[in-house]
């Protein structure tokens, strides 16, 4: 019986991590406008790679949304962002995990130039 | 300026150490980032409880019997059903993919729940816990208000930008009704003759007639200082008595004080940051606002219009349930 009720619960684990995983690795933008670039930089590089809102069906990052990105491995990266209304910006440190959701928030957005 | 402070701090010494004050009223806070439901007792005015639910919850809302709190945990794709006393979750209610906001029919049975993944709109037996049926609506649901006699259900959609009239007896769309861009909230004014409709992105907010679905109102909103785009309306929360509407204004940090008759905005008060949804006590003498950025709840006295207290909670506070 307790052997069952392991097994089962070890099942219920295993389908709710590849339920989770299934939703791929995803940026949130809490910055305060759309945003229509966003590269990442390993942390301390400036090896920035491709903009990943070109992911996107409409190419860009509306406020609060969330963008399904492929090819960011796990790590801690540098970001750079462009948004609508014309304004660059640089965040530091933002961790990012596989499968998981990392977020850009407008207070950790720095060197903003319009 | 000084006076000004000073008047506020003696409305909020008065409010808190007012005679009878004492509401017995406890709120409840999801914290989108946290996932964490933050209790507040607020005659003490803090934090009780801190409980963990599923990856991020987002739209709660109290049983009709005050019992349990509903909990829309986005990431998990269900409804967790927490024990407002004990505070344990005690069971998931199905709902379709991303579910971020629901309202709950006036007779407690019936919880209509938006699914921002799949474009639907789930209708949820509460009791059963069974899905009694989908509705198809606009692209990224979200908003949700229910008539006061349960005949009439609106769903927002954010990319479609309508709002979508449902009759809750056939679950059929009969009406849509083009808003600004990116509708956000839904709410019926307590007569059930108005809808309320904010959009974010548009800066709006409209009135609908619930009866002919003509937009009667489109309200804007002007802070001296703060751009345009900055001001996002996203939550409202119109008092029993249907005379004040309050508008959350997100990035700009205000929430809006509109007469409900004129549609003048008598007022913007100053709370935290990225204020999102509000909240009235039942009684409606005090509103809570969830402030996301600054990870908030701002206490507002509606008599005197003041911002009386901040109270820490979890990371990025969404909605709140008062009990």
């Amino acid at each position: 019986m307790r052997l069952g009720m392991t097994v089962f619960a070890v099942m219920l684990v295993a389908a709710a991590g590849t339920a989770y995983a299934a939703k791929g690795t995803r940026f949130w933008n809490l910055t305060h406008a759309e945003i229509d670039s966003l590269q990442l930089a390993p942390a301390g590089s400036t090896d920035f790679g491709e903009n990943l809102c070109l992911q996107d069906d409409d190419k860009s990052v509306e406020a609060d949304e969330r963008l399904q990105v492929t090819g960011v491995a796990s790590g801690t990266y540098d970001a750079k962002i462009h948004d609508v209304t014309g304004r660059s910006c640089s965040a530091k440190n933002v961790k990012v995990e596989e499968g998981k959701v990392f977020s850009i928030s407008e207070k950790e957005l720095i060197d903003c130039k319009q | 300026m000084r006076a000004g402070w000073m008047i506020t701090g003696l409305v909020a010494a008065a409010w808190a150490l007012a005679p009878g004050q004492a509401s017995a009223f406890t709120a409840y806070v999801s914290n989108e980032k946290g996932n964490t439901v933050s209790v507040i007792d607020l005659d003490k005015m803090e934090v009780t409880a801190t409980v963990e639910v599923g990856e991020r919850p987002r739209g709660i809302t109290m049983s009709k019997d005050g019992k349990h709190v509903y909990i829309c945990t986005s990431d998990a794709d269900h409804i967790e059903v927490m024990d407002s006393t004990t505070l344990k979750v005690l069971n998931t209610l199905p709902s379709g993919p991303d579910p971020e906001l629901f309202v709950l029919s006036p007779d407690g049975k019936t919880l209509f729940v938006a699914n921002e993944d799949n474009n639907m709109v789930t209708v949820l037996d509460v009791e059963g816990g069974d899905v009694a049926g989908e509705i198809a609506v606009g692209t990224e649901p979200e908003g949700m208000g229910v008539s006061p006699d349960g005949k009439w259900l609106v769903n927002t959609s954010e990319t479609t930008s309508m709002a979508h009239f449902i009759d809750t007896a056939t679950l059929e769309v009969v009406d849509n009704v083009l808003v600004d861009t990116r509708p956000r909230f839904a709410a019926f004014t307590p007569d059930g003759s108005k809808v309320w409709v904010s959009s974010e992105v548009g800066g709006t907010v409209a009135v609908i007639d619930a009866a002919s679905r003509k937009i009667l109102q489109k309200i804007e909103f002007e802070v001296q200082g703060i751009r345009k785009e900055t001001l996002q309306p996203v939550g409202i929360s119109l008092t029993p008595d249907a005379k004040t509407a309050f508008i959350a204004l997100g990035p700009a940090n205000r929430v809006a004080v509109v007469d409900m008759e004129s549609y003048a905005v008598k007022d913007y008060l100053l709370v935290g940051q990225r204020v999102w949804q509000l909240a009235l006590t039942p009684d409606g003498k005090t509103l809570l606002s969830a402030n996301g950025e600054s990870n908030d709840v701002s206490v507002i006295d509606v008599a005197s219009l003041k911002v009386v207290k901040s109270i820490p909670v979890g990371e990025l506070p969404w909605g709140i349930a008062i009990k």
